[in-house]
């Protein structure tokens, strides 16, 4: 054996110990594989003997999820010094802004396939914690009682780990394997109610879509491949500024189509339009449980590789690149963004099936989190959007654990089975229409502050079409969100035969404690944000290429202080007031 | 402490109601009406504490809420003396509401009681906020109980209109938040407390940065927000509905306290921060007033349904109420005031005595009653009382409101006053007509003649009502003297952008540049003639 592969082969293998949670996922995910197979059950006695398995992946994801919430620990302390804000102003507009100071806050693994940094554990984070809910939710959906609820739950760890390698990737071609990973396990699940029409039908849909859309983005990144001579995403932009700069100007419009193609990729991913044609029947036609997980948990990957990628592309936070591509794509991502928004939520008022409605509604909240990333002139609108997937997990992911819930009472989740349920299930009802007024974003609740922070970092950025336009649509999404309340809350209940037995009381519980977190990130919601402000820091541009030299550098302030706008007089400078 | 205390008392007083088993014990009605005591007890010192010689705003309170890389929104509480008698005037009305429903709401109680709890934190988070950031979230907070109240416990055609009602406010509030942010960031300000920002953009004002289109924008959102939830002609369409379909205690709690947030708004936000756009649209908003008060009087002329003949009174009465804080007059501006408090406890009372015909015969059908009066005596004398005062008679404290009102339409501009005065007119011809034909002429229905009197518990309702009406109506100095201090201040924001000239129909957008040397420059003569604008 040459020495050189034994010491790659060594080198991998401590690469490993970088990767732990992944490793830790797909452990899990092989061991619960075993145990599930290894424990037949054919009968209903043995029900019980068939969650073992559901279980040991359990454990194994807990464990992951405790091992990444040390490395985010280590990866934003290292961050802490690593923070420099500089303000100044665009069109009389203040923005702060933040800087990354320190290049060793990233970690590169497997010649740069891959990346540790606070960006990619942050982003693990909510896809374990998604997954694990949603792992409790299967366990009681009773959709899945007869259809294999083993393999369906070690399914979503293996979605999971797709989301997990995407969310780290730094390499196109990871990028497309993960993103494959991840959507032919999903396809899967999609199809999971083998006798049912719908589901199958949500299974193929996914699965045209899907290679369809995988296919135009291999396509794209075959030919980025092409025009630069690497798939590294830092290397692929570098060379794409480079050319955007004028050395190559021919090349300029063929990197703007691959480009386009890549992003429709991305797009598909997370159901912006005009890509979304797919993801209403996929969620009306997969079981309740897949269709929660579907609209939080790849969405979430989506929206992490959307974010790595528009920040290796255009240097997000960067007001000084007034760059034609840059501001082309700033205004490209509005466009989607207020497209996707308006027509989720235009579309979802007529819906009569509370799955069909809350897929379309999470189409129009993929709207706002793209109108985050449309204001790329400020860095921390990306962290908005970090802060919007959270409170985005928790309540969609709680309003779809109460449709589950329901629908175990009431067997269909049209809106007029749904009538009056709350008498039924009194806790879990209250819960939903929490969640709703959440969702619509009003306070005293968490989906406020993340559409205020959104609009608040739009505004900053000057983009008061995207404001105003969000403002709007939140009234639209009032009207359907009501609809929905008002069946479940107001409605005197239906004729519906109603199912003898109550749900289990572990969804009460975890609706209780996703109301609570919803409420306390309402008031306490501060160091959440700091949080994702802090883990974007590696995406930035960093100060050594680009601020050092800077004219305006003077200008730069240590601390929380904002400065005057630029035109404005001095006796405007704002002093604050003391605080106790 | 106290406002705080005030804040949360609800709010903790709906806690225990979750963990109560039983949906409909008595025990949850005598819990609420309890902590909604206490939180009027607890409220009081607001009024004998409240200093008028001393600070604008006492009581103050002040807390960190978050503060990031300069953005600070803070948990900032205080009262002037409008927020004073307003959170008392909430606190006051909601034991009368929740006893009011003690057997009108017989379905889900431990949720109604719930609702009416959060709803009163809400209310009064609203009056005591200090920080714009603060008051928004209150004044959206407030919608989901209303929402809930109209929707669960309202009439047949009830989600029509909370549906409705929601839309409205949230359609308008949304605009105002967007003009928030922009507020926020074209002042730079430290903090989104709401004198500072006043004062901020005064100063930006004075420099000649806030240019005039962007003033009158925000103007617009912001006044759009309010002009929604007073509900000023035409935006009222939603009132009528919302309180034909609420219940009881649901419709009070709306006349009373909720509409008020919206003459609040305009008072305490509106015109402090857009000096100059309140100044050059104050004719136009006060013909809406004066449309609005006809309008409301002729339809409330025409109505079938007690219920709604109210409501659109109020519509004429509120725009009597703006009439005056539009006046830009000492008078008028108290009066405006004054006038909030007026309706809000003599509308309140109808409703309350509305309600009470509707437990005994299940209609609020005018024509279903009449002649009345020979079989509940007491009742009459009470609901001809509340009459007189929602018409404005002297001695009742309906005629102080009106009057000053009206006399600073009056100082304004003659016109203002005398259409203005059609709405008392008017206001007698409808509610006179409607005591007429419910309580006096023949008994025309042999079911009525069973009717019951009004009982010791529905007394114990509205006789604090009834003495408020005449204790206001006889002695209102107390009053005035604590809000001449919010009035006055109000007066002086409102005449800081004076020295520069003012037009009635802004067509440059430009910046303007800073104005030189104060130069009084005389009203636009385009305009109606101006009569002077102090007292």
């Amino acid at each position: 054996m040459p020495q050189g592969f034994a010491e790659l082969l060594s080198r991998n293998a401590a690469d490993l110990g970088l990767i732990l949670p992944e490793v830790m996922v797909a452990l899990a995910f092989i061991f619960g594989l075993v145990v599930e197979l290894a424990l037949p059950a054919k009968d209903a006695e043995n029900a019980e003997r068939r969650k073992t398995g559901t279980y040991v992946l359990l454990i194994g994801l807990l464990l992951a999820l405790w091992i990444n919430v040390n490395d985010m620990k280590a990866y934003v302390g290292s961050l802490d010094q690593a923070v420099t804000i500089y303000s100044t102003g665009r069109d009389g507009a203040t923005v702060t802004v933040t800087r990354n100071t320190d290049m060793t806050s990233q970690d590169f693994i497997y010649s740069k396939m891959v990346v540790r940094d606070s960006f990619g554990t942050f982003v693990k984070f909510v896809l374990l914690l998604g997954t694990i809910v949603t792992v409790l939710v299967a366990l009681n959906a009773k959709e899945l009682e007869s259809n294999g609820r083993g393999e369906f739950i070690l399914l979503l760890a293996a979605t999971c780990l797709g989301g997990m390698f995407l969310a780290s990737s730094t390499n196109l071609l990871m990028l497309y394997l993960s993103l494959e990973s991840l959507s032919i396990v999903s396809y899967a699940m999609a199809g999971f109610l083998r006798g049912d029409r719908k589901s199958s039908e949500a299974g193929l849909k996914y699965v045209m879509y899907g290679a369809m859309a995988s296919g135009i983005m291999i396509f794209g990144i075959s030919y980025l491949y092409g025009l630069t001579g690497t798939l590294n995403l830092d290397e692929v932009a570098a060379h794409f500024r480079g050319m955007e700069a004028g050395h190559a100007p021919h090349t300029r419009g063929a990197l703007a189509a691959v480009l386009a193609m890549v992003f429709a990729g991305l797009l598909y991913k997370i159901a912006a339009v005009p890509f979304h044609y797919w993801a209403p029947d996929v969620y009306e036609g997969a079981p309740t449980t897949a269709t929660g997980f579907f609209s939080v948990v790849p969405k979430a990957a989506g929206f992490a590789v959307l974010v790595r990628v528009i920040a290796a592309f255009f240097p997000i936070g960067d007001i000084d690149d007034q760059g034609f591509n840059f501001v082309t794509a700033e205004k490209v991502l509005t466009v989607v963004a207020i497209l996707t928004m308006t027509i989720g939520n235009l579309a979802a008022l007529g819906q009569s099936n509370a799955k069909r409605m809350l897929a379309y509604s999470s189409i129009a909240h993929a709207g706002y989190m793209l109108a985050g990333l449309a204001a790329l002139s400020n860095a921390n609108g990306a962290a908005a959007v970090l802060f919007y997937l959270v409170v985005y997990l928790l309540m969609n992911l709680g309003a779809f654990l109460v449709l589950v819930a329901l629908e175990n009472v009431r067997g269909s989740c049209d809106l007029d089975k749904l009538r009056g349920t709350i008498r039924r299930e009194p806790l879990l009802g209250t819960a939903l229409v929490i969640f709703l007024f959440s969702l619509t974003g009003m306070p005293p609740l968490a989906g406020f502050i993340g559409k205020y922070l959104i609009m608040l970092e739009l505004a900053s950025a000057g983009n008061w079409l995207l404001v105003v336009v969000m403002g709007l649509n939140s009234v639209i999404s009032l009207y359907y969100y009501m609809r929905l309340a008002k069946a479940v809350a107001i409605d005197a209940p239906g004729e519906t035969p109603v199912s003898g037995e109550s749900n289990p009381p572990v969804l009460g519980v975890l609706a209780v404690g996703k109301v609570a977190m919803l409420l306390a990130l309402f008031v306490w919601f501060e160091p959440v944000q700091k949080l994702c402000q802090q883990v974007m820091v590696p995406l930035l541009p960093s100060v050594d290429e680009r601020f050092v030299a800077k004219p305006d550098a003077g200008s730069a302030v240590q601390d929380e202080a904002r400065l005057t706008p630029a035109p404005s007089p001095e006796h405007l400078a704002a002093t604050p007031e003391p605080e106790r | 402490m106290l406002l705080t205390a005030l804040i949360l008392l609800p709010l903790l007083g709906a806690i225990p109601l979750l963990i109560v088993r039983d949906n409909n014990a008595r025990e949850i009605k005598v819990w609420a009406i309890m902590i909604s005591v206490l939180t009027f007890l607890i409220s009081l010192p607001l009024y004998f504490n409240y200093d008028p010689d001393g600070e604008l705003f006492q009581f103050v309170e002040l807390y960190r809420w978050f503060s990031l890389q300069g953005l600070r929104a803070r948990f900032s509480l205080g009262v002037d003396g409008i927020s004073a008698l307003l959170i008392v005037l909430t606190t006051f009305i909601m034991p009368i509401a929740l006893l009011g429903s003690w057997n009108y709401i017989k379905d889900r109680q431990k949720e109604f009681y719930l609702c009416m709890l959060v709803l009163e934190t809400a209310m009064i988070g609203v009056f005591a906020a200090q920080d714009l950031f603060l008051f928004f979230v209150f004044f959206e907070a407030s919608l989901i109980p209303m929402y809930l109240l109209i929707g669960i416990w309202g009439g047949d055609n009830c989600i029509y209109a909370t549906t409705k009602f929601v839309l409205y406010t949230v359609f308008g509030s949304l605009l105002m938040f967007v003009a928030i942010l922009f507020v926020y960031h074209k002042c730079g300000a430290a903090h989104f407390g709401i004198a500072h920002l006043t004062e901020q953009l005064a100063q930006l004002r004075e420099a000649g940065m806030l240019s005039r289109a962007e003033e009158f924008w925000c103007f617009w959102a912001f006044a759009l927000a309010f002009a929604i939830k007073l509900p000023l002609w035409p935006l009222h369409t939603w009132l009528p509905d919302a309180h034909v379909e609420a219940p009881t205690p649901g419709s009070v709690v709306l006349a009373a306290v909720l509409l008020k947030m919206g003459g609040y708004g305009f008072l305490r936000l509106v015109v402090p921060f857009f000096p100059m756009a309140s100044e050059a649209y104050a004719p136009l908003l006060m013909v809406l007033c004066i449309v609005g008060i006809i309008y409301g009087s002729l339809m409330a002329f025409t109505q079938k349904d007690m219920k709604k003949l109210i409501a659109y009174s109020s519509v004429a009465h509120l725009g009597t109420c703006m009439l005056g804080i539009f006046s830009f007059t000492a008078v008028g501006v108290q009066g405006g005031a004054y006038q909030m408090l007026n309706h809000g406890i003599s509308t309140g009372a109808l409703f309350l005595l509305v309600g009470m015909l509707y437990e005994r015969t299940h209609t609020r059908m005018i024509d279903y009653y009449g002649g009345i009066a020979k079989i509940v005596p007491v009742f009459t004398v009470c609901f001809v009382l509340v009459t007189l005062s929602s018409i404005g008679l002297p001695l009742t404290n309906g005629f102080v409101g009106e009057f000053t009102c009206l006399m600073g339409a009056f100082q304004r501009n003659p016109w203002f006053g005398v259409f203005g005065g059609l709405g008392v007119v008017l206001g007698a011809v409808y509610m006179l007509y409607l005591v007429k034909r419910v309580f006096f002429g023949k008994v025309i229905r042999q079911s009525n003649e069973h009717l019951a009197d009004i009982g010791g518990r529905e007394m114990a309702l509205i006789l604090p009502l009834l003495a408020m009406i005449f204790v206001m109506g006889i002695a209102p100095n107390p009053f005035f003297r604590r809000m001449q201090p919010a009035v006055e201040e109000y007066l002086r924001l409102s005449k800081a952008h004076k020295p520069a000239p003012v037009a009635p129909a802004p067509r440059t957008v430009a910046a303007r540049p800073a104005p030189a040397a104060p130069v009084p420059v005389p009203q636009d003569a385009t305009e109606l003639p101006d009569v002077g604008n102090e007292p």
